[in-house]
């Protein structure tokens, strides 16, 4: 009888022993006691963290484990395949991923994409993450895969692939961050990103001249922009060379026009500061008349001399070579 | 165990009464903590409890948990007296695979929606009788979650091709052009159609109750997820997709030449005006350069207007009269008299000579040179035919 006892009491001991636990340190535990949520006293869903905890065994009281700073990743779609790598099994797979990265833009016109969530279980709310839905990250699939689907339809080709790809993940993140709340989905966004955007296999060369295209006119554009500002260095060269030269001629002519003006101020000061100016200035006059006569008369080819009042016969001045 | 027993049994004399006693002792006690146990509900945070006494559901606030505040631990009489049924209050994913569906224009679409949905619960202090519970409906009509998910998948698949039925594929894709973005502020076309749809699921048209007063369901969620086109359609899409990029190349490439022209010709018009300013700035330097020589030279010249006009004569006599001049001269001119008349007795004339008129000088100037047929004034009065006979030009 004795044993007996003490076997039910030792079972009974390992019993209320089972309900110590252990939290890890990346972890919080969530306790539910007979089924209710324990909350703490503001209402708020108390979290034990990381160490050894004791609550009611189980059933009593049950234990669920979270990681509200881990950052999840949910994947919709394909990457772009690799032609040269890949074996069947391969390929018959990524067929069913390529269909699911299939959408139709506004335009009518199929790209794949693919999408990567980045998410937490919410800081706020993670008893909605854990009791509220069967499978919340699958409704968060869904939800995204209608989002974009709602935004690519709304856009164009171009848009989409690739001009406005910034502003559609934008656009992508907040509308799946309004609709995870909207739903009490107990998640946070972190980012919703649009890893690859590729047009399907059979259209792939198209959409490759266009990028060439674009490529290209941003090369030519680029180009222009150099020789115009290279053309504005050379017209401001050009124009200080002017503007330089313009400059010199000004001060030559100034400078010429000075050194005569001294020349002919001090030939008259000259004259003027002789004892008889007037006879001075005659003679300077007569004198110079004469040198340069002189000068004249040696150089030219022939000269005639004439009585005055005498006719001329002007033959004689006929160019011998004639 | 085992062991112990047969321990007891060597110890006691009167074996089959004792066994009686003991197996009755353990059944009462292993009864008394089944009933004690079976008279225990714990109402999870992820479901619902109705608790039935023999088949009847209670109306005394005992017989369904399906309230916020309902969780927890709570008592029953013990079985087979009452028994409890749980049913799952967590959102249900309906995703059933895509279909195709005509639109308005007889064009075939391929359409993937899914639906989001839970047994309703009552809202926290409500006092709704029983037999109104979303989840004793529930119950009642569909029993449970499979048969809810098949009733559900079925109404989706007869709402929804009415849905598309009523509208265009434009309707559901629209963009302005190719490079043009979904407006941020106006709600999504699939999302309008989304949600039409989601009322029509909730309650069709012609229904007198919505999903939850007929059978408890709440629908939280529906939406077209995806529009595809039928795999034969794609080819036709593909061909048409590649002659769009034909036409997007061409634009490219033109509006590329286009912008380029157009950098090039306003780069060469800067250049150009650039240039311009600085001629006519040149010409004014040029002009101020010029207008101050002539300031300087004429205030010198004017000191003595004729001295000058003699000494620039000369000069000009210098410049025009060349070795392949013939000059006819007169013996009778200045420089000849010697030559015909002899040393004449008097001095060298003078006294005709004006007074030098200094400052008004209206004449003058470097770059005029004077006529060729000046006259020398009194110096040479009898120089008349000292007009350069010039042949043949300037060399």
């Amino acid at each position: 009888m004795k044993r007996w006892l003490t076997i039910i009491i030792l079972l009974a001991g390992l019993y209320a022993a089972s309900g110590l636990y252990i939290v890890k340190g990346n972890e919080e535990a969530v306790v539910r006691r007979f089924g209710r949520l324990v909350t703490d006293d503001a209402g708020k869903v108390w979290l034990p963290g990381s160490g050894l905890h004791y609550d009611f065994p189980w059933p009593l009281a049950v234990i669920d484990r979270i990681n509200r700073k881990e950052v999840r990743t949910l994947t919709i779609g394909s990457a772009e395949l690799d032609e040269t790598s890949g074996n069947l099994g391969d390929f018959l797979r990524s067929a069913e991923l390529l269909e699911q990265s299939q959408f139709l833009t506004g335009d009518k016109n199929i790209l794949n994409l693919q999408i990567t969530l980045q998410y937490r279980i919410s800081d706020e709310n993670p008893h909605d993450f854990l009791y509220r839905s069967k499978s919340p990250t699958r409704h968060l699939q869904l939800l995204t895969e209608a989002a974009i689907s709602d935004l690519v339809a709304r856009s164009g080709v171009d848009f989409v692939h690739p001009l406005g790809l910034v502003e559609l993940r934008e656009l992508l993140t907040r509308r799946t961050r309004e609709l995870a709340a909207e739903y009490r989905l107990g998640i946070d966004i972190d980012e919703a990103a649009i890893s690859a955007v590729y047009p399907p296999p059979q259209v792939k060369q198209a959409f490759l001249e266009v990028s060439n295209a674009r490529a290209e006119r941003e090369q030519s554009i680029n180009y222009a922009l150099a020789l115009a500002e290279e053309l504005q260095a050379k017209a401001g060269a050009e124009a200080w060379q002017i503007r330089n030269e313009a400059d010199i001629e000004h001060r030559r002519t100034f400078e010429e026009a000075r050194g005569k003006a001294d020349r002919f101020g001090k030939l008259i000061a000259g004259i003027e500061s002789a004892d008889v100016p007037d006879v001075a200035r005659s003679l300077t006059m007569q004198r110079m008349y004469i040198e340069t006569m002189e000068d004249i008369l040696q150089s030219v080819k022939a000269k005639v001399y004439l009585d005055s009042g005498e006719t001329v016969d002007l033959t004689i001045m006929r160019d011998p070579r004639e | 165990m085992n062991q112990q027993k047969q321990n007891d049994v060597s110890a006691s004399g009167g074996f089959g009464r004792w066994l009686l006693w003991r197996a009755l002792f353990l059944t009462l006690a292993v009864a008394t903590v089944g009933l004690l146990g079976s008279s225990i509900i714990f109402v999870d945070e992820a479901e619902f409890v109705i608790v039935e006494r023999f088949g009847n559901i209670h109306d005394d606030g005992r017989g369904v948990y399906d309230r916020p505040e309902d969780r927890g631990l709570h008592f029953k009489l013990p079985w087979p007296i009452e028994t409890v049924r749980r049913f799952d209050s967590r959102l249900q994913i309906l995703d059933p695979p895509a279909r195709e569906i005509h639109t308005r224009k007889k064009r075939n679409i391929v359409v993937d929606s899914y639906i989001c949905w839970r047994i309703a619960e009552s809202p926290a202090g409500s006092q709704t009788p029983a037999d109104d519970k979303p989840v004793v409906r529930f119950f009642r009509a569909l029993i449970n979650m499979e048969r809810a998910q098949n009733r559900l998948n079925t109404r989706m698949w007869s709402i929804l091709p009415a849905e598309i039925g009523k509208i265009t594929l434009r309707d559901l894709l629209n963009a302005a052009n190719s490079e043009s973005g979904p407006n941020p502020g106006e709600v999504g076309l699939l999302e309008r159609v989304s949600g039409e749809f989601r009322e029509r699921v909730i309650q069709q048209q012609g229904e007198q109750q919505t999903l939850q007063e007929r059978f408890g369901i709440e629908v939280v969620d529906v939406r077209i997820k995806r529009v595809a086109l039928p795999a034969g359609n794609r080819q036709a899409v593909y061909v048409r997709m590649r002659s769009d990029r034909k036409k997007e190349t061409n634009r490219e490439r033109s509006e590329g030449l286009a912008q380029k022209q157009v950098i090039e010709g306003h780069a060469q018009r800067q250049y150009e005006e650039i240039l311009a300013r600085a001629r006519a700035d040149a010409e004014r330097i040029r002009g101020d350069g010029e207008a101050r020589a002539l300031e300087t030279l004429n205030a010198a010249y004017a000191k003595d207007r004729e001295f000058y006009q003699v000494m620039r004569t000369l000069e000009s006599y210098r410049k025009i009269l060349n070795e392949r001049t013939t000059l006819v001269l007169s013996t009778s001119s200045n420089l000849m008299k010697l030559l015909t008349e002899g040393v004449p007795d008097g001095p060298v004339p003078d006294g005709t000579v004006p007074a030098p008129q200094p400052g008004k000088s209206p004449e003058g100037g470097n770059s005029n040179p004077p006529k060729p047929d000046a006259t020398l004034p009194s110096t040479s009065p009898t120089l008349p035919a000292l007009g350069p006979a010039k042949k043949d030009g300037m060399p």
